[in-house]
């Protein structure tokens, strides 16, 4: 197999699973695992493009990815200490009030 | 571009700033002395708003003679064709002037909410402001602004102070009136594009204001219907038209009793004015087959309000069905191209303003006085209130259209100009005349007359002081406008005529029974 | 020509109207004082531009340009000619007496500013009636004289019923006043104008199509039977006489009420449009007068036997107006105002000596306590029986005679049958006249304390009239119908006819008053007995016909009802309730779609992959 195409198809794989994870799970926790495992697989394509295109347009893309997954998580990790001190749960459901 | 000195704007411009003004911390505070300087102030830019008007309408006709055309023009959003294009003639003047004293005897009157502050005043300036804009006007987008901008004083006035159901009934005033406007929005977005579209315009360029619109005649028939009946929809609310009254019985119950008094004074003012203003220069053919419809509308208005006005025991939703009952003979009188018919029809809008004020005011002060407004629970006032009693016999005696009173004028000149046209639906509001004097006698019997029911008088006491001045004023210039009509009339016909009457009349003046 | 007096005419008594409640609410003593000198003065000017007029002369005078604008002219102008001249001089003449009556009759009432107030503008009201110079400034004087009507009735306010009444009254009269805005409207645009001076010109009555002749004929006769009582709007009239008694006498007999009959006058050129008019106003006026006659013999209460009889009058009149005798009508309007507001008096200064005691069948045997009141309440009875030479005697005949020379095609066959039916009216009208007189007057004192002369203040201004009434009639009678015939079309009529006229002539009213006579005094035993042949008639005549019953029922009724269906059904459901239901659906869909935010992160996560998914499809060009 094409090396390339074996990143590529790593990235969908971890990708998916993080996408069905996000919709399966309840812990924010997990949840906020499966988005950086979501993210991290985006960057993993970057690389592999960059590769493949011999530029290093995708290499300074997954800094900026980088760092703002590092400011989600500061964020995220603040926003679910939070809802936990609010509801004393980090399970999703248990914090469904905001709909209409 | 004629800049008359004092501007026009400054009739908005300086309730704005004073309203702003009021809300300035120091004023705010809970000091009493301070909030007695809080009411001062706003009687004094009410006051000074009256002045501006004067002194404009008096320069006016010193140097145009008696009419007046002013008007004040600036670019304001260049890149879509808006202005900021403020016209005062005979119709605008009669209407600024309504708009004028109703807030200044609104302000004046010392009755308000307990917990009304600085913002009662700020909020009923604001509204001055707005309803004044409205009034002047003659861009499309200018006018739908201050359309929508008036309902904002008034709903928070009415959110805040307002009776036990105020948040219900806010919100339903909300929704029926922005159902309207926003079909009006949409219709002024098409003649704007349209005009554009037509390449009318001299810079190739979106087009709202009025008298360009008009002069373009751009639109086809069918055009003409769909708008037309868009614009209808939103002033058929304002005013309000029967069946579209829904808001105002519960507007009217839950406001208080000033910010009743000026919604039931001013806002619906802004429908009859707009339909002249707009709609007949911009939809000539439209209005002329909406015309029997219109007129039928009005004269089953004065019929229905009158019905229903008769089975209510409670004063202030009497006074509410009156209001669409005196206000059909408006829509009557602005139905058919008649210069007599209209011209009453404006004199009868003024008119119902200034009494309809009036009414609210007293009752208002009755109910705050009895703690009570069901008929059941009063009764014989006017041996314990023997002044509110009077007040509110002359406004009563005026509200049925007795000679000598204002309100004559205008239903007078309504009735006989529309009889030619439309002779059955004359014929059929003249019932409300009779109805009329049912339901306005009733109220007066069961209020003020029979056995004294006065168990339990919250304040104690008539009217007084300042509170005097105001009705005696209002009385003063019903009984005025009643006896000595003829200036405002010849103010208002020739605006009316040069809005609302050549597009038709060039050509087609026999066969529309055009009459004087 | 212009003249300021004329302005002061109309002035003085709305000043007197202001000063006397202002005034009068410091020292209640002054009011009366100070309204009787303001009708007087207007009197004294009446008179003086009375003496002043001259052949066709006439005066006027411009208070506002009112509703003049564009090329439209209605200015509020007032106008004095001979016809207004009559009626002014009544109206300000009986007006003086009759407020200096009221200084004696309300001396003990402690609203005497307001009353007083209110007499003087319904005076001052009044006179822009018969002085508009236009239908629109007749018209003001007609809801203002409706509005004093109302307030006076109501005057004593605390009891609901007197409050109704004033209210019944002031509806009754609305309705009539459709009918005068309605002409107003026709005579606007087919004549181009409102003033009466213009109207009357054949030219210009010519330009009117003649089914909208016949409406506004129609229409302005309406307006005259809501104001002078006539049938189908009669009934407010008796319930009146709630109010204090002098506004019965000023109001609803003297005055107001005979402002119909003027406004037949004045537009007499309109009513005579379509001779049908005419016909329908002499057929309404014969069966006002006989079922009014017919119900005044049953009544008990002295001031609704004369208020019944003030609405079988006016019926009279309305029979000259129906004939074309303009100025005969106006002729019986002078009388009737003479002898009717002495017997309001003589029935007030009754009432005021019974201690408010109304009830003829309470009273009695009133000739030795109150002679005055007496001899003024017998001349005005004979008066209005029509006995020669008392005043109701001439202007009646001649009312009789000019029966008998209709012109009207629609009548022509009928002349019999109308002279019959007036003259069983004359006798009637002398019999219950004469009944009351016994029942009041004669007889012993059958009701409780003891009944006392009025005071000078009241007895003056009675015998005035009085004196009038048996004068009244011999003196007016020669000039009378010449000197309207400038205004007025003139009459056929022979002045009183003689000696053995009179006294052919006085036979109706004997015949009455015989009949009254024998059978309240000489054999009341008979009276007894034709009471029991005729229950069926005492039923109707004592229950006024049912008139208020069968208008409750048929008018009043129904409009409740609508009212309650349209408030109810309409306005709650329909209208209203529309709205709410556009309001409430958009509140259900609402809730329906507002299930798909379930607040669960995974459901939001999945439509965010949907829709993404849906986009990519959308917009990647797939290969």
């Amino acid at each position: 197999m094409d090396p390339i195409t074996s990143y590529l198809g790593i990235a969908c794989l971890l990708f998916t699973i993080g996408g069905i994870g996000l919709c399966l799970r309840r812990n924010a926790i997990v949840l906020f695992m499966c988005v950086e495992m979501m993210l991290n697989a985006v960057n993993l394509a970057f690389v592999a493009f960059s590769k493949i295109h011999g530029n290093l347009d995708g290499q300074v893309a997954v800094f900026f990815v980088m760092v703002i997954a590092a400011a989600e998580s500061a964020i995220g990790l603040a926003i679910i200490l939070s809802v936990f001190r609010s509801v004393a749960s980090i399970e999703t459901t248990d914090a469904a009030e905001l709909k209409w | 571009m004629t800049i008359p000195w004092p501007p026009l704007s400054s009739l908005i411009v300086v309730p704005a700033l004073g309203a702003l003004v009021c809300l300035a911390p120091w004023f705010s505070s809970k000091i009493d002395t301070k909030a007695r300087f809080v009411r001062l102030w706003a009687l004094g830019v009410s006051m000074l708003t009256l002045v501006i008007l004067a002194a404009i309408a008096r320069a006016a006709t010193m140097s145009h003679g008696a009419v007046l055309g002013l008007e004040e023009a600036h670019q304001w959003i260049p890149s879509l064709g808006i202005t900021y294009h403020l016209e005062l003639d005979g119709l605008s003047f009669a209407f600024c002037l309504l708009t004028a004293i109703i807030s200044l005897a609104v302000i004046a009157w010392s009755a308000k909410p307990a917990s009304a502050g600085a913002g009662w005043y700020a909020l009923l300036l604001l509204g001055e402001a707005t309803v004044m804009g409205a009034f002047l006007a003659t861009d499309l987008v200018l006018f739908y602004i201050f359309f929508e901008a008036m309902l904002l004083p008034v709903l928070g006035a009415m959110a805040l102070w307002g009776g036990a159901q105020r948040l219900n009934a806010s919100l339903k005033f909300l929704i029926y009136t922005m159902a309207g406007s926003a079909l009006m929005f949409l219709a002024i977005l098409y003649l704007g594009w349209t005009a554009r579209a037509m390449g009318h315009t001299l810079d190739g360029n979106f087009a709202f204001e009025i008298t360009t619109l008009a002069s373009m005649k751009m639109l086809n028939p069918t055009e003409e219907l769909v708008l037309g009946l868009a614009f209808l929809l939103a002033f058929a609310i304002k005013i309000p038209m029967v069946p579209f009254h829904g808001w105002l019985p519960d507007t009217y119950r839950e406001a208080p009793h000033g910010v009743a008094a000026f919604t039931a004074a001013l806002l619906g003012k802004v429908g009859i004015y707009a339909i002249l203003r707009f709609m007949w220069p911009l939809f000539p053919t439209f209005m002329v087959q909406a015309g029997p419809y219109l007129a039928a509308a009005g004269a089953v208005a004065v019929v229905f309000g009158a019905l229903v006005a008769m089975a209510q025991k409670d004063l202030r939703s009497l006074l509410a069905y009156s209001s669409i009952s005196h206000l059909g003979f408006c829509v009557l009188g602005i139905a058919g191209v008649s210069t007599m018919a209209m011209t009453g029809a404006v004199f009868q809008a003024v008119s119902h303003g200034l009494i309809t004020a009036a009414l609210f005011l007293t009752v208002g002060a009755v109910i705050d006085r009895q703690g009570s407004r069901d008929f059941d629970r009063l009764g014989g006032l006017a041996r314990s209130i023997p002044l509110t009693a009077f007040f509110l016999m002359v406004f009563s005696v005026a509200a049925v259209a007795l000679p000598l009173t204002s309100s004559f004028v205008g239903e007078f000149l309504i009735i006989v100009g529309s009889w030619k046209l439309f002779p059955a639906w004359t014929t059929v509001a003249l019932l409300g005349v009779v109805l009329g004097a049912v339901y306005t006698l009733t109220a007066y019997l069961r209020t003020m007359f029979g056995p004294l029911h006065d168990t339990d008088p919250r304040t104690g006491g008539d009217i007084r002081g300042f509170d005097v001045v105001v009705l005696a004023g209002l009385a003063a210039a019903i009984i005025a406008l009643g006896i000595f009509p003829a200036d405002l009339l010849g103010m208002i016909s020739p605006a009316v005529e040069v809005n609302a009457v050549p597009s038709v009349v060039a050509d087609s003046s026999v066969a529309l029974g055009f009459s004087r | 020509m212009e003249d300021t007096r004329l302005a002061l005419v109309v002035l003085v008594p709305l000043v007197g109207a202001i000063l006397s409640y202002v005034l009068g609410r410091a020292a209640p003593r002054i009011a009366g004082i100070l309204a009787t000198a303001a009708v007087a003065t207007s009197f004294c000017f009446v008179v003086s531009l009375w003496q002043a007029l001259e052949g066709g002369q006439t005066f006027s005078f411009t208070l506002s340009s009112w509703l003049s604008f564009s090329n439209i002219k209605l200015p509020l102008e007032i106008y004095f000619d001979k016809l207004s001249a009559v009626m002014c001089l009544v109206v300000t003449g009986v007006g003086s007496l009759i407020h200096l009556y009221s200084i004696g009759y309300m001396a003990h009432d402690e609203s005497r500013p307001r009353f007083f107030s209110y007499l003087n503008l319904f005076i001052a009201s009044m006179l822009i009636l018969v002085l508009g110079k236009s239908l629109p400034v007749i018209f003001i004087g007609w809801e203002g004289v409706g509005l004093c009507s109302y307030l006076l009735i109501g005057f004593w306010y605390t009891n609901p019923d007197f409050a109704s009444a004033g209210r019944k009254a002031f509806v009754m009269n609305r309705i009539g006043d459709l009918g005068f805005i309605v002409a107003m409207a026709i005579l606007y645009h087919s004549c181009g104008s409102l003033d009466i001076t213009v109207l009357n010109r054949p030219e210009v009555l010519a330009r009117i199509p003649s089914e909208m002749g016949f409406i506004a004929g129609i229409a302005l006769f309406l307006a005259a039977t809501g104001k002078s009582a006539q049938l189908p709007l009669f009934t407010w009239l008796p319930d009146a006489m709630a109010g204090p008694t002098p506004v019965s006498a000023l109001i609803h007999a003297a005055t107001m009420v005979t402002a119909g009959i003027y406004l037949m006058a004045r537009m007499f050129g309109v009513i005579e449009l379509a001779p049908l008019v005419p016909a329908i106003i002499l057929w309404t006026a014969l069966a006002t007068s006989a079922i009014a006659a017919i119900i005044a013999i049953s009544q008990n209460d002295i001031k609704k036997v004369l208020a019944y009889s003030t609405v079988s009058q006016l019926g009279f009149m309305f029979l000259a107006v129906g004939v074309g005798a303009y100025s005969v009508a106006l002729f019986h309007v002078v009388t009737h105002a003479f002898f009717k507001a002495c017997l309001f008096m003589s029935a007030g200064s009754v009432i005021h000596g019974c201690h408010h005691e109304q009830d003829m069948r309470r009273m009695g045997g009133l000739a030795k306590s109150m002679p005055l009141t007496c001899l003024s309440y017998g001349a005005a009875t004979l008066a209005i029986a029509g006995i020669a030479p008392f005043a109701g005697y001439f202007s009646k005949h001649a009312i009789l005679e000019s029966l008998a020379h209709a012109h009207n095609p629609y009548l022509h066959s009928y002349g019999e049958l109308i002279g019959l039916g007036a003259t069983a009216i004359a006798i009637c009208t002398a019999f219950y006249m004469t009944r009351s007189f016994i029942l009041t007057f004669l007889g012993s004192y059958r009701g409780e304390g003891h009944p006392h002369e009025a005071p000078m203040v009241m007895t003056a201004p009675v015998l005035v009239l009085a004196v009038l009434s048996v004068v009244g009639g011999l003196v007016l009678n020669h000039g009378f119908f010449t000197y309207l015939q400038g205004p007025l079309p003139p009459v056929a009529t022979h002045s009183g006819g003689g000696i053995l006229g009179s006294v052919l002539g006085s036979v109706p009213g004997l015949i009455g008053i015989a009949a009254a006579y024998a059978l309240f005094i000489v054999t009341p035993a008979v009276k007894d007995q034709i009471r029991k042949v005729l229950w069926v008639g005492e039923k109707v005549s004592s229950g006024k016909f049912f008139l208020d019953e069968i208008l409750g029922l048929l008018v009043i009724a129904p409009f409740r009802g609508l009212s309650v269906v349209v408030s109810r059904v309409l306005d709650q459901s329909v209208s209203i309730g529309t709205g709410n239901a556009i309001g409430g659906i958009s509140r259900a869909v609402g809730e329906l779609t507002c299930r798909v935010t379930t607040g669960q992160v995974s459901t939001y996560v999945l439509w965010m992959f949907a829709s993404a998914a849906f986009l990519l499809y959308c917009f990647l060009p797939v290969r």
